[in-house]
């Protein structure tokens, strides 16, 4: 069953030196219970896309065109009131810098606790604490530790604790923005595995927001590989990662180093990122794509379709 | 590598103690010992990686061997001469030859600095030549480490430039003064993985033109396979497993080094 549907979402920033398009035609499908990630460098839109869908954008941006429909309704038309009803309840977020989403001078059960009882009615003070319990013990936080002020917690813990916040109102769908990026390896690994715990037990749709290529590999069904502002290629995570069609993602896929197999010379990035103020109306990529000829430069793209779930922005893999 | 093996750095029983907690009345301190006797040696022209995750002493032995901090106990011998409590002349001879790059190029740049003022610095300091050598020296440092052309980016001020770019400022300025020793801290932890493998292809020329040796610290064991001769592990501060990188990943011996290798993230398509 279908929860999110967005079609050609555009999104663009008022700057000083002009309007950057920072998303572009951007369109995806998740059903329910699925998990999907969106993978690609810093300024490529990814964060920018699930800022549009909490409808949580800075004042200068605009949503210049598209339709996100969740669970039937178009967000984009949705009075504020309604949305706020939404936000939180339906849709969560856990945010890029976990450890400033934590208020420093409330104990971090009051601050889930508050959560709950903000969009809950029915829940009582007793209530609401009882859920945090539980909530804690999903995303293995001790009971004795509940009570703590988030400084007397480490990197992970708060991380925990601000997927435990998400988590708080059972929401339909969480948005995870690069959430394991100032963690180590070993925390990183522990926080992945309570996301997919969570995501599986509660059923609970995500969409994934990271530049670690592998991280995504890991916990999505659905990878969207983003390249300034525009989804080059989309599909299921084994067609993405086995069978790559877009230079993008093979680039990307062969500057990843790994422990494995021997040390590969990985494929060095030339160019520099396109400016998105006044995009050329080419092929976004064909300044640094090593398969560009001089036709890629002059018109955009249309999606090519590999597979009925596999498609890639791009002239060279029809 | 090279032919004989010649040690460039040596560390000995390296020990440092943070005190913190300090009360009003100096009662109750906590003390931390970040480095709990660590010995090492790094032969001239090698890269040497230091893995561990945060809070395990990495960055600490960087800034001991800069001499950022001092050590409470052991010794650091460099080329043969004891270093440990050098201070005045001797001090800025050494950190002529040792220099280091730090995590934050964000944080490390001078806003108020132009790229030339910045990266020309050093050479000022240190009192290397005249206006026109100097400019030469940036010139041709910033070309390669792909600040080019140069001269577009003399003028230019740290808010003007990318993550990845301001990096390479910061690479360029530890350069000119031709070091023979870099310690390089977490230099790509705020960087791409696309750019990151650019700034590990720049190190490594340096270490081929120059023949310069590297403490690469990181947290990844991915990197340090990638760019490092030899690694050591550190944890809690102290040294628990010290080798070339791939016997190290291949059969980590100490259980949080099979951990660190068990936990990098791969490609792994869990079965549905």
């Amino acid at each position: 069953m279908t929860l999110l549907a967005v079609d050609n979402l555009c999104v663009g920033y008022q700057t000083r030196k002009g309007f950057i398009e920072a998303v572009e035609g951007v369109s995806f499908v998740l059903k329910r219970g699925r998990s999907l990630g969106f993978v690609g460098e810093s300024g490529c839109g990814k964060t920018t896309v699930g800022m549009a869908l909490m409808r949580l954008l800075p004042d200068n941006a605009s949503i210049r065109q598209g339709s996100i429909i969740f669970e039937g309704q178009e967000l984009l038309a949705m009075p504020a009131a309604q949305l706020r009803k939404i936000r939180w309840k339906k849709i969560a977020m856990i945010f890029q810098a976990a450890m400033n989403a934590l208020n420093p001078i409330h104990r971090v059960n009051d601050q889930i606790a508050e959560a709950i009882l903000a969009h809950d009615p029915l829940a009582t003070k007793a209530s609401a604490m009882k859920q945090v319990e539980d909530l804690f013990s999903l995303v293995d936080i001790p009971v004795d530790r509940m009570r703590d002020y988030p400084h007397q917690y480490s990197g992970g813990m708060k991380q925990r604790a601000v997927i435990a916040m998400a988590l708080a109102c059972h929401p339909a769908l969480i948005i995870a923005d690069e959430p394991t990026t100032a963690l180590d390896v070993i925390v990183q690994d522990q926080i992945l595995s309570a996301v997919k715990k969570f995501q599986k037990q509660m059923n609970i749709s995500l969409i994934f927001i990271s530049h670690d290529i592998a991280v995504v590999a890991d916990v999505c069904d659905d990878i969207g590989v983003m390249y300034a502002g525009q989804l080059v290629e989309y599909g299921r995570r084994e067609e993405v990662f086995e069978a790559p069609v877009h230079p993008y993602t093979k680039a990307l896929l062969a500057s990843y180093l790994t422990l494995d197999g021997d040390v590969v010379q990985p494929m060095p990035f030339t160019g520099v990122t396109l400016n998105l103020i006044d995009p050329p109306p080419g092929c976004r990529f064909c300044d640094r794509c090593p398969l560009s000829d001089a036709a890629c430069s002059l018109d955009a793209p249309e999606y090519a379709e590999i597979t009925p779930t596999h498609k890639a922005l791009c002239f060279r893999c029809k | 590598m090279q032919d004989i093996k010649s040690e460039i750095l040596r560390i000995e029983h390296l020990y440092k103690v943070f005190k913190s907690g300090r009360s009003f009345l100096g009662s109750t301190q906590k003390e931390v010992v970040a480095l709990n006797r660590i010995s090492l040696s790094i032969n001239r022209g090698e890269i040497f990686g230091l893995v561990g995750e945060s809070g395990s002493g990495k960055t600490t032995t960087g800034r001991l061997i800069v001499k950022l901090e001092e050590p409470d106990d052991g010794k650091m011998l460099f080329d043969g001469r004891d270093i440990t409590s050098i201070k005045g002349k001797a001090l800025k001879g050494f950190r002529r030859k040792v220099q280091m790059i730090f995590q934050d190029p964000y944080q490390s740049l001078n806003p108020y600095f132009s790229l030339y003022d910045t990266i020309s610095e050093p050479l000022l300091v240190h009192n290397i030549g005249d206006i026109k050598a100097r400019e030469d020296v940036v010139r041709q440092v910033m070309t390669s480490v792909g600040l080019a052309p140069a001269d577009d980016f003399f003028y230019r001020y740290p808010h003007q430039l990318s993550g990845g770019q301001r990096q390479r400022v910061a690479i360029a300025r530890t350069m000119v003064l031709k070091p023979e020793f870099i310690i390089a801290d977490e230099p790509t932890s705020m960087l791409d993985a696309t750019i990151s493998i650019q700034i590990f292809n720049i190190l490594s020329e340096i270490r081929k033109k120059h023949n310069a040796t590297f403490l690469f610290i990181t947290h990844s064991l991915a990197a340090a396979r990638y760019l490092c001769d030899r690694i050591a592990v550190i944890y809690r501060g102290e040294l628990v497993e010290t080798g070339s990188a791939e016997d190290i990943i291949q059969s980590p011996q100490h259980p949080y080094t099979q951990a660190l290798v068990e936990a990098h993230p791969r490609f792994r398509c869990p079965s549905p």
